[in-house]
């Protein structure tokens, strides 16, 4: 397990590495500068425009600026943003909570929605099944900013139910009413998506000759799924399940823009507009951070669930 | 040779800005728009105002635009969030009506006694929001604040032609006298914006860099004061207990939001998540003008100073160095047709750059000049002109910001209009921080011959603008037009303090311009105001700028 986890770890250093040099170098290439955010939008002269160039070391060489801010980075300084002279922490810190939470939601819905109806198909066949997997079907073809319009319009403007904008009142009540809508639009299509895996994985199970032998020899149903059925299909459910997961901190940027959220995903735009370097990689890096240990936890889970892999990792 | 207004302003900037900001906000284009008809049910003819509120508020939403403020410090960056927001926070010498005149603001009085000195009386009894009085010291030195080169005020540039700044002594002590290297006759009008702001030195000091920040803040006199700001989301503002003129003041708190796109803002509004805002994108006039629970406001003509221009980048070479062809492309352009269907009638035809959103003053002067430059669509002619040039045929590169339909739907019309002159327009769509670059960067408009921009002044002036634009030194001359005539109509027109006479020159550089076109202009929007039925009490035009709005706005 110790091996494992120190392989893990270093897998998480070299993404980190090779993605915050990509990030690096791609907004370094895109054309455009900070200047207009710096130079508080006023036309400057050139000798005002090289000291600000020259104070954010902006004419430094590609690498130069590059291993400085990484260099910082790996000290715990992500450095000041671009931004009205804000550290990038505080921004981040700003919108963090936001993320945090709309991901939270949307992953106990998919979980909700998605096992409950992927169980409900594998385990009532018949019209059942038939109904779940049409609407499933439909809903794993809705696009979040598709979703979002609908709720919006429905839920928000013509019933009422949910706020349309904004992070909502304070509290912990204001707030979550306020993600319940972005959320669902977010874990439409992934709870469709799990609930087919989890129908598949439990209908697979449910065939398999230990199964029929079990209810063969008279052990109740409930028994069966419950004992052994259930544990058997969880590894391929939790896998995609967690990937979903693992996903929605990039997938939080349009519904964060449709519903005025104010996030991360909210935050990465602003920044990439405005060419504010260090906030852009900051924040990249903290959802690839947020991706890789996701995965992990996927992992770490697929070893508790399956024997078989277990006694390998252990070997 | 220096023009005593120096050339790097920050007006103009927003032409970049105004770029950039349209790109979050002024999508649009729906389709045919239709005509006179299909204009918004409150379209109101000759408004400066909406209805005044009848009582007060315990609270409201309001939009503060595309984005958060990036500071507090209200010179740090004039952009449209931070003049809508700031103004309520900290407060000027002087106020804009609604109509763009002058009225006293913490400055209790003002004259020039001569084209040189400005002098005015700083208002007494004022308060900082945490209850220390404000003191004239206080008022030298935020004023000077635009003077430091370490501040970079964005109002640095209207500071160029200031000589000194200094407190009177024993029976003048509250009289602040400001002398000008040369005559000024225009920058009174720099006290009624965020450049003649106050803030308290001692906590600006106190404070340093981290002045402006979530984390400094700031400390001003304004009805309002901060109560919970992070750059990133909303920005919360509560009554200040120590405001001098209490009774102006109807609501209790204000939340300012700041949805990043049209879409975003529509949502709000629709859902009652907002319930007012100013600069309504053109995009949401057709739906909002049918909202039920509130109101879209569309000003009069000359409501916005907003004017959407084709800026001519290179004068000297090129298909469009010749007057001609820019005079041709300027006759072939629908100008009703792009007010009508793409701004869905909420503009007008633009005949000169500075159009009747600019006039602070003398109106029915500039009004009389305006009328005889107006010009119909002909491109009949416009072809016969390419023809003399003989440019027929020759390829003309445009550039406009991506990612915006009003702009692409402006360049679209624009080849169109090039077609029917025998001109080849090429349009090119740039990515926003690409496009912002143009304004900054010469190399990055060398590509193309002329490009597409929002422009707009906070300063009622056409002094500005035409100074900006069509000085040899003009901070937003990108094409290098240089005509000594039309340079020395302009300079002049910066020291008259006659009204009237400041007006006459700068018609006559206007009639120039209207011939030489540096710049095309295109179409001028009008403002956009939307309120809920629950709120009441705004200007309708840009006014809002030059004043702490928020004070009066309550319930209808």
């Amino acid at each position: 397990m110790m091996r494992f986890f120190a392989g893990r770890l270093a897998g998480l250093f070299v993404t980190l590495s090779v993605s915050s040099f990509v990030v690096f170098a791609a907004l370094y290439l895109a054309p455009g500068s900070p200047e207009s955010v710096l130079l508080g939008n006023s036309t400057p002269t050139p000798e005002r425009r090289a000291a600000v160039r020259e104070q954010y070391g902006l004419d430094d060489p590609f690498m130069v600026r590059y291993l400085h801010w990484l260099g910082d980075a790996l000290q715990g300084d992500l450095g000041t943003s671009f931004v009205g002279n804000q550290p990038v922490a505080t921004r981040i810190g700003a919108v963090f909570d936001t993320t945090l939470a709309l991901v939270a939601v949307t992953a106990v819905l998919i979980a909700v929605i998605g096992l409950g109806l992927g169980l409900l198909s594998a385990l009532r066949p018949g019209r059942i099944d038939d109904l779940v997997s049409a609407v499933t079907a439909v809903t794993a073809g809705v696009p979040a900013f598709v979703a979002a319009s609908i709720g919006i319009s429905v839920f928000a403007v013509q019933l009422d139910w949910f706020p349309a904008y904004g992070a909502g009142d304070a509290g912990f009540i204001g707030r979550l009413h306020a993600l319940v809508l972005p959320a669902l639009s977010l874990a439409l299509i992934s709870s469709a998506l799990l609930a087919r895996v989890t129908r598949a994985a439990v209908r697979a199970e449910l065939d398999k000759e230990y199964a029929q032998t079990a209810r063969a020899r008279g052990i109740p149903h409930r028994q069966v799924v419950r004992r052994h059925v259930l544990p058997n299909a969880a590894p391929p459910i939790v896998t995609v399940g967690g990937l979903l997961v693992a996903a929605l901190f990039a997938g939080t940027v349009v519904v964060e823009n449709a519903f005025g959220l104010p996030g991360l995903g909210s935050l990465l735009i602003g920044s990439v507009n405005q060419k504010d370097f260090p906030t852009v990689q900051a924040v990249t890096l903290l959802m690839v951070t947020a991706f890789v240990l996701a995965n992990l936890a996927v992992d770490i889970a697929q070893q508790l669930l399956d024997p078989r892999l277990r006694q390998k990792g252990t070997a | 040779m220096n023009l005593h207004i120096s050339p790097r302003t920050s007006r103009p900037a927003r032409t970049a800005l105004v770029g950039l900001v349209a790109g979050a906000l002024a999508l649009t284009a729906c389709g045919g728009g239709g005509g006179d008809t299909d204009k918004p049910e409150s379209f109101a003819k000759g408004r400066t105002d909406t209805p005044t509120a009848t009582g007060g508020l315990d609270s409201y939403t309001w939009y503060g635009d595309y984005r958060a403020p990036y500071s507090l410090d209200p010179i740090k960056n004039a952009d449209y969030p931070e003049q809508t927001v700031l103004p309520n926070i900290c407060e000027s010498l002087l106020r804009v009506k609604s109509d763009y005149t002058l009225a006293p603001g913490l400055a209790s009085s003002w004259k020039q006694p001569d084209p040189q000195t400005l002098a005015f009386t700083v208002r007494e009894g004022v308060k900082f929001t945490d209850g220390t009085p404000m003191t004239i010291d206080d008022v030298v030195f935020s004023l000077k604040r635009n003077m430091n080169p370490a501040v970079v005020s964005s109002y640095s540039s209207l500071y160029a032609n200031v000589a000194s700044i200094t407190a009177g002594t024993g029976a003048s002590a509250r009289s602040i006298t400001i002398k000008f290297k040369k005559p000024d006759a225009v920058f009174v009008n720099v006290l009624a914006t965020l450049g003649g702001s106050v803030l308290n030195k001692k906590h600006a000091e106190a404070k340093g860099a981290a002045l402006g920040t979530p984390a400094g803040g700031v400390l001003c006199t304004g009805p309002y004061r901060v109560t919970s700001f992070d750059g990133t989301n909303d920005l919360a503002l509560e009554r200040s207990d120590h405001y001098w003129d209490p009774s102006a003041v109807r609501s209790k708190k204000v939340t300012f939001v700041f949805p990043a796109s049209a879409k975003a803002l529509s949502n709000a509004i629709a859902g009652k998540s907002v319930d007012g805002g100013f600069n309504i994108p053109s995009q949401l006039v057709p739906t909002l003008g049918k909202a039920s629970g509130g109101k879209l406001w569309t000003g009069a003509e000359g409501s916005s100073p907003q004017n959407l221009d084709l800026i001519v980048s290179d004068l000297k070479g090129g298909p469009l160095a010749d007057a001609r062809v820019r005079q041709a492309l300027s006759a072939a352009i629908d100008r009703e047709g792009i007010a009508r269907s793409i701004f869905s009638g909420a503009a007008d035809p633009l005949y000169t750059v500075a159009g009747p959103g600019t006039w602070g003053y003398a109106r029915n002067q500039y009004q009389n000049a305006y009328d005889e430059l107006t010009i119909k669509k002909d491109p009949a002619r416009g072809k016969k002109l390419v023809t003399e040039a003989g440019a027929t045929g020759r390829k003309v590169k445009l550039a406009y910001p991506t990612g915006i339909d009003l702009y692409s739907s402006v360049a679209t019309t624009l080849q169109q209009a090039g077609k029917a002159i025998g001109l080849d327009l090429e349009i090119v769509g740039l990515p926003l921080a690409q496009y912002g670059e143009m304004f900054i960067d010469p190399a990055a408009r060398k590509p193309y011959d002329a490009f597409l921009t929002m422009n707009y002044i906070q300063v009622m002036e056409p002094a500005f603008l035409y100074g900006f634009i069509a000085t040899p030194d003009g901070p937003q001359n990108y094409g290098g037009y240089n005509n000594p005539t039309v340079t020395e109509k302009i300079r002049s027109a910066f020291g008259t303090t006659d009204d009237k006479a400041r007006a006459g020159l700068l018609i006559e550089a206007q009639k120039q311009l209207a011939k030489d076109l540096p710049w095309i202009p295109i179409v001028a929007p009008r403002a956009t105001v939307y309120l809920s039925d629950k709120v009441a009490g705004v200007p309708l035009t840009f006014a809002y700028m030059g004043r702490p709005w928020a004070a009066s706005v309550g319930a209808p």
